[in-house]
C-alpha cells in the first residue's frame, strides 16, 4: 500500500519540474518584489495582508505562510502594508531589480480612539476576489461572551450569516443548509474530524493559540476539496520568534496554558499549548450519587516548531493531541483527535513559492463496559488519514495569481470493533472491515485582475476517489436487502470516481466602497459520516463513496452586492446562494447505523437544494465594535423513500436567523460585549395520532420534519476588566465574567411525546432545555 | 444488533446524565395535525397451550387522553395451513378476541391471522386485513440463576442456555415473579439477539435486573424467565415499536417513525406466532 502511496508522491514531485522552468520565462521583462508580511512583536506572519501599489491602485494579498510576490516593470513604485488592527507601512522601492521585503507591521496602539471617522481601514472585503468567505478575528471572539467562559472559534463562526449550530451549545454546524460532516475543518491543514469536546460543548480550537480563521460557505477556492458545504481553515501561531511569552487562563471549569518563544535564535521558534477541564472535580458536589462517582475531563495539547533556514526555506512541524475521558463504574468511554503537519515552505525564485505537507490524522473513540463481568465487552473504532501535498503559487506580474497544485490522501476507516472483555466475557468479537480508499486532487486556479476594478479567478479541481481492497462488497437489491458479495484482494483498486471541479468568481468594484461579485463552484464529497441524529455524537462513524455509494456532488451559485460606509468603518454585503446537491445521504426509518457490516444497506440517496439571502453589516467604530446577520435561508431534500418521495425539510432548515454581537470599549480597563441569537426551532416530526399496543402508547407519524420546535433565542453577556499594567512589570492580566442566556429563555434541546406513567391513558408533550442562566468567570493573563 | 445500540445507547445515557447537570424538563403546549383513523390490530400465538388474544382497536388523535375502544363485530381467525380455527370476541372486553383455550402453535407451523367484517368507523365500511408469522425452533435453555450485585446494588438474573449456531436467533424474554408477569408492556420487553454471542452457550449472560431501589424481589421469591424464539421482523418490529415509545435526546436519536407492520391493507400493528420454553430459580440469601 504505501509503496502506491509513495510512487504518486514522487510522480507529483517530477510534475513540479517544467513548472519551476516556466516560471522563468518572464522573468526577463519585469521585477518582482517580494517576502513576507510579519507582526512586529512575535515575529507571526500576517495570513491575508493587503499590499497596495498606490501609483497603479492596485494590490496583493499575502498568501497561508504571509508571503507575497508582485511582479511589475521597472519603475519607482510606493507600497502600501496594511493588516487589520495593525498600523500601516509606506515603503517607496525602486525596482530595477528583483527585490526582497519582509515587512513587520506593527499593532494598532489607538484601538480607543474616538473620532472614527479619521481612522482609515482596509477596504479589502470590497476589492479582494472571493466572497461567501469570513475571516474571524481572533481578538473579537475572545471578547465575545461564552458558554462556561470557554471562548471558542465554533462558537463565533455560529454567530455569522449562513451559519447554524446543531443544536444548543453544540460544536457542529450547518453551512448554508448542509449537513455537519459536509464542512472540511482544518488544522494546520489537518483534517479534523471531530472538533468537539465535552458532547460538543467546546471545541478542540484553544484560542490563545490560534492566529487566523477562515471560514468559507462557498466560493471555495479550487485548492481545497472533498466536502460539499464549506471549509473552515484554522491557522497555529507559529510561536513567537522575538521572545518568551506566555498567555493562559483560569476558568470555571478548565485552566489552559501557551508558551511559546525562539529556540536559540530568531530563526527557530516554538510553541506549546495545553487546556485541561475539571468539571469533574465538581461531581462530587452533586446531589445524584450516580453522578458523583463519574470521571469526566478532556484535555488538549498543540506543539508547534518552526524553523527558516534561510529565506528560500522554512519547516513547520505542528502537532494537536486530544482527549475526553468519560468514567465511572460501570462504563468507560473516550474520544479523540490526534494531527500531525509537517511543512517545508520553499521558494523557487521570488514569484514561485512551493508548500509541500506531510500531514497525518486520526479519530478514535472507545466504549467499555462491565468489565470481569460476562457481559463485559469494549468496541474501537477509528480512521486515518496519510496526506501528501503541493501547493505551488506563482506570481505571475501583478495582476496573475497562478495557483496549482496536487495532493493525495490514503483514507483507512475502522467503523468498529466490539468484542468481549476479560475471560468472564461470552461476547465473541464482531469486526465490522477497515475500509480503505485513496482520494486525490490536482488543480488550478488563477486570480486576474483587469485594471483597478475588475478581478476574476477561474480554476479547475479534478478530483479522483479509489476504493483499495481488501473488502467484501454486498450488493444490494431494490428492497436494500444485501443478495450476495464480491471480495476483493489487497490492494485491489476494484473502483474509481473521476469528477471535474470548476470554480470560478469575478469581482467588479464600482468605486473603492462599492462592489458586485459572484461565483460559481462545484464541489465533491467522497467521504461522509454515517449520522441520522440532529446533533453529532463521539460515535462517528465515516464511510467512503462506493460502488454502491456514488459520491455528493454539489453546484452553488451565488452573487453578492459589498458596500462601506464612513471610510470602511461599516462594511456591508448582501449575498443571495443557490445550491444543487445530488447523491445526498439520508437513513432509512430506525436505521442501524453502529457495527453495521451491510450499513450501505441502510442508506437512502436522493437530492437536496437550499438556497437562501445572507445580509451582514459589520461594525468598528472604535469603541463600539460588533456586527448584526441576518439570513433568509430554506433548505430541502428529495429521497425517494424518506416522507413517501415528497421533498422535506433537511434537519437544519431555518428561515430566519438573526445575531447582533456587539462589544464596548469603555476605557482601556474595561470592555463589556453582548450577543443576542434568534433562529426558529429545528425542523421536527410530531406525532399526528397515536395507538396502544400492550398498553403502551406508540405515536403514529404522517410527514417528517413539518413542525418545528419553539424559536431559539438568547441574549449573553460578558465583562471583562483589566486592572493596570504595572509598566516594570511584564505580567498582564483580565478578568472575564460572562452571563450565558441572561434572560433565562428556556430553549428546547428535545421535545419529547410521553405517556403519563401515573394515568397511562393520558400523553403530555415534554420539553427538555439544558442551560438556564449561566454565570462564568475565568481570569487570562499574558506575560 | 439491537441489542448492542440499546447497550451503547444506555452507557452514554449514564455518562451524559452526569455531564447535563442543569438539564430541566417542562410541559408544554403544543398544536398536533390530526390523521385519518386507522385499525390497529395485535395479537400474539405461542406454543403455550392458553387462551391466545388477539385485539382490535383503532388509532386516534394524540392528546386524546383516553384509551382507545375495541372494534367490535369482526370476524378473526387463525389459519395453520391446514386448519382454520376460529376466534370469538371476549364478553367482558371489547374488541379482544379469543382463541380456544386448548389451541396452541407448533414449532414449524406458519400461521396466519384473518380479520374480515371489520367496520373500524362503525359506518358499515367493511375491510379485511391478514398477516402471518412462522414460529422458529428455540435452542436449548438449561437454568436460570439470581445472583445479588454488590456493585450495581440489586438483583441480577443470569441465563444459562445455548444457541443456535447456524442460525441467526432472536429472543424476547418474559419475567415473571412468583409466577406474575412483570413483562407485561410493549415498553418493558426485553429483547435481544445474538451477535455477539451466536453458537454460544450464554454462560450466565445477563436477562434482567432487579435494582434494590425498586424492592420488586426478596429473598424466598419464585423467578422465572420464559426465552420466546422469535422471528427477526418480530424483534425489529418490537424494537421499532420500543423506541417509537421511550424519550429521545438529539444526540443519539434518528427521526422519529412508525414501528414496521406485518398487516395488510393498510392496517397497523402485528401479528407474530413464536415458541416459549421457561426456567425457574429461587432469589437466595445474599
Amino acid at each position: 500500500m504505501s509503496k502506491i502511496f509513495f510512487s504518486l508522491v514522487l510522480g507529483i514531485l517530477s510534475f513540479s519540474g517544467p513548472i519551476v522552468a516556466f516560471a522563468e520565462i518572464d522573468a526577463a521583462r519585469r521585477y518582482s518584489i517580494s517576502g513576507y508580511v510579519r507582526d512586529a512583536a512575535t515575529g507571526e506572519e500576517l495570513i491575508g495582508a493587503t499590499i497596495l501599489i498606490k501609483e497603479l491602485t492596485q494590490g496583493s494579498t499575502s498568501n497561508s505562510y504571509g508571503f507575497y510576490s508582485i511582479s511589475l516593470t521597472p519603475g519607482t513604485y510606493t507600497f502600501v502594508f496594511s493588516y487589520l488592527g495593525y498600523t500601516k507601512q509606506e515603503h517607496i522601492v525602486h525596482l530595477n531589480r528583483n527585490v526582497s521585503l519582509t515587512v513587520e507591521l506593527a499593532e494598532d496602539q489607538t484601538q480607543l480612539q474616538e473620532v472614527v471617522i479619521s481612522r482609515e481601514r482596509p477596504n479589502a472585503n470590497i476589492t479582494r476576489g472571493e466572497m461567501s468567505v469570513a475571516k474571524l478575528d481572533i481578538k473579537t471572539i475572545q471578547r465575545m461572551p461564552a458558554l462556561l467562559g470557554e471562548v471558542d472559534v465554533i462558537k463565533a463562526i455560529q454567530l455569522l450569516p449562513g451559519v447554524q449550530s446543531t443544536s444548543e451549545g453544540a460544536s457542529g454546524f450547518s453551512v448554508r443548509g448542509g449537513a455537519m460532516d459536509q464542512n472540511l475543518i482544518l488544522l494546520d491543514e489537518a483534517t479534523v474530524y471531530n472538533a468537539s469536546h465535552l458532547m460538543g460543548f467546546f471545541s478542540v480550537f484553544n484560542n490563545d493559540a490560534i492566529r487566523d480563521v477562515k471560514l468559507y460557505k462557498g466560493d471555495i477556492p479550487a485548492s481545497s476539496g472533498g466536502r460539499l458545504s464549506s471549509l473552515l481553515d484554522v491557522r497555529m501561531k507559529e510561536g513567537n520568534s522575538k521572545e518568551f511569552a506566555a498567555v493562559g487562563g483560569i476558568g470555571t471549569i478548565s485552566s489552559r496554558l501557551t508558551v511559546e518563544g525562539p529556540i536559540l535564535s530568531e530563526a527557530t521558534s516554538f510553541l506549546v499549548s495545553g487546556r485541561r477541564t475539571y468539571a469533574d472535580i465538581f461531581l462530587p458536589f452533586a446531589a445524584n450519587e450516580s453522578v458523583r462517582d463519574n470521571e469526566l475531563f478532556f484535555y488538549d495539547l498543540k506543539l508547534k516548531v518552526n524553523h527558516r533556514l534561510n529565506d528560500n526555506n522554512r519547516f513547520f512541524l505542528s502537532g494537536y493531541f486530544g482527549r475526553d475521558i468519560f468514567r465511572n463504574d460501570f462504563a468507560g468511554f473516550g474520544f479523540g483527535n490526534q494531527t500531525l503537519t509537517a511543512r517545508w515552505n520553499h521558494l523557487f525564485s521570488p514569484k514561485l513559492f512551493l508548500n509541500t505537507s506531510l500531514i497525518y490524522t486520526s479519530y478514535d473513540y472507545y466504549l467499555g463496559g462491565g468489565s470481569g463481568e460476562v457481559s463485559g465487552f469494549t468496541w474501537l473504532s477509528d480512521m486515518q488519514d496519510y496526506s501528501a501535498k503541493f501547493d505551488f503559487s506563482y506570481f505571475l506580474g501583478s495582476s496573475n495569481t497562478i495557483r496549482f497544485g496536487a495532493q493525495s490522501t490514503y483514507h483507512v476507516l475502522s467503523p468498529g470493533t466490539a468484542k468481549g472483555e476479560g475471560d468472564e466475557s461470552i461476547f465473541g468479537e464482531l469486526r465490522i472491515p477497515n475500509g480503505y480508499s485513496l482520494e486525490h486532487g490536482v488543480y488550478a486556479q488563477n486570480e486576474q485582475t483587469i485594471g483597478s476594478l475588475i478581478s476574476l479567478k477561474y480554476g479547475l479541481r479534478m478530483s479522483a476517489f479509489q476504493n483499495l481492497g481488501p473488502a467484501k462488497v454486498f450488493n444490494y437489491n431494490q428492497f436494500f436487502e444485501a443478495e450476495d458479495f464480491v471480495e476483493y484482494g489487497d490492494n485491489d483498486f476494484y473502483n474509481t470516481y473521476v469528477n471535474l471541479e470548476p470554480r470560478l468568481g469575478f469581482t467588479f468594484a464600482f468605486n473603492d466602497r462599492q462592489s458586485v461579485k459572484g461565483s460559481y463552484s462545484r464541489t465533491v464529497q467522497y467521504i461522509q459520516q454515517a449520522s441520522n441524529s440532529a446533533a453529532g455524537t463521539p460515535l462517528d462513524i465515516w464511510f467512503s463513496a462506493s460502488p454502491n455509494v456514488k459520491p455528493q456532488l454539489s453546484d452553488q451559485w451565488a452573487v453578492g452586492y459589498f458596500q462601506n460606509f464612513f471610510n470602511n468603518a461599516i462594511e456591508t454585503s448582501v449575498e443571495v446562494y443557490y445550491k444543487s446537491m445530488r447523491n445526498v445521504v439520508d437513513f432509512k426509518e430506525f436505521a442501524n447505523l453502529f457495527l453495521n457490516e451491510k450499513l450501505e444497506g441502510e442508506l437512502r440517496i436522493g437530492t437536496a437544494e437550499s438556497y437562501g439571502v445572507e445580509a451582514f453589516a459589520q461594525f468598528n467604530l472604535g469603541r463600539f465594535n460588533g456586527w448584526v446577520s441576518y439570513t433568509y435561508s430554506r433548505a430541502f431534500r428529495t429521497i425517494e423513500d424518506v416522507n413517501q418521495g415528497n421533498p422535506y425539510p433537511a434537519p437544519y432548515d431555518k428561515p430566519h436567523d438573526v445575531s447582533i454581537v456587539t462589544s464596548y470599549d469603555f476605557n482601556e480597563k474595561l470592555t463589556i460585549s453582548a450577543n443576542w441569537i434568534y433562529a426558529p426551532g429545528v425542523p421536527a416530526t410530531f406525532p399526528a395520532g397515536r395507538y396502544e399496543i400492550m398498553g403502551t402508547v406508540i405515536p403514529l407519524y404522517t410527514s417528517r420534519n413539518s413542525f418545528r420546535y419553539p424559536d431559539y433565542h438568547r441574549l449573553d453577556f460578558a465583562l471583562s476588566y483589566r486592572p493596570r499594567a504595572k509598566t516594570q512589570r511584564k505580567w498582564q492580566g483580565e478578568w472575564n465574567l460572562s452571563v450565558y442566556n441572561v434572560y433565562n429563555r428556556k430553549n428546547a434541546w428535545a421535545i419529547n411525546f410521553v405517556q403519563d406513567r401515573a394515568n397511562p391513558s393520558e400523553t403530555y408533550a415534554e420539553m427538555t432545555y439544558l442551560f438556564s442562566i449561566l454565570p462564568a468567570i475565568t481570569y487570562n493573563f499574558k506575560f | 444488533m439491537k441489542n448492542t445500540s440499546n447497550i451503547i445507547r444506555l452507557l452514554l445515557l449514564t455518562l451524559v446524565v452526569g455531564l447535563m447537570w442543569s438539564s430541566c424538563t417542562e410541559v408544554i403546549d403544543i398544536e398536533l395535525d390530526s390523521t385519518y383513523t386507522r385499525p390497529v390490530i395485535f395479537g400474539q400465538i405461542t406454543t403455550d397451550t392458553t387462551v391466545h388474544r388477539v385485539t382490535i382497536t383503532s388509532t386516534g388523535d394524540y392528546f386524546k387522553n383516553s384509551s382507545p375502544q375495541g372494534i367490535s363485530g369482526a370476524d378473526v381467525e387463525i389459519f395453520d395451513g391446514t386448519t382454520y380455527y376460529p376466534l370469538n370476541e371476549s364478553e367482558t372486553e371489547k374488541g379482544v378476541y379469543l382463541a380456544q383455550p386448548n389451541f396452541y402453535g407448533e414449532v414449524g407451523k406458519t400461521y396466519t391471522l384473518l380479520v374480515s367484517n371489520l367496520d373500524l368507523l362503525g359506518d358499515g365500511v367493511l375491510t379485511s386485513h391478514s398477516a402471518s408469522s412462522t414460529i422458529l425452533p428455540l435452542g436449548d435453555v438449561d437454568s436460570i440463576r439470581v445472583v445479588y450485585r454488590q456493585l450495581w446494588q440489586g438483583w441480577e438474573v443470569q441465563g444459562f442456555a445455548k444457541d443456535p449456531a447456524d442460525t441467526r436467533d432472536f429472543y424476547k424474554f418474559l419475567i415473571y415473579i412468583n409466577n406474575e408477569l412483570q413483562t407485561d408492556s410493549l415498553s418493558n420487553y426485553s429483547l435481544v439477539d445474538d451477535t455477539f454471542f451466536n453458537g454460544e452457550y450464554t454462560n450466565g449472560v445477563t436477562i434482567t435486573f432487579f435494582s434494590d431501589r425498586r424492592g420488586a424481589v426478596s429473598e424466598g421469591d419464585t423467578i422465572t424467565v420464559g426465552f420466546c424464539g422469535i422471528t427477526e421482523d418480530y424483534f425489529r418490529f418490537l424494537s421499532e415499536a420500543q423506541e417509537a415509545s421511550w424519550r429521545s435526546a438529539p444526540l443519539f436519536s434518528g427521526p422519529p417513525a412508525n414501528p414496521r407492520t406485518n398487516l395488510t391493507n393498510g392496517a397497523i400493528g402485528y401479528f407474530a406466532a413464536y415458541s416459549v420454553k421457561r426456567a425457574s430459580a429461587s432469589v437466595l440469601p445474599r
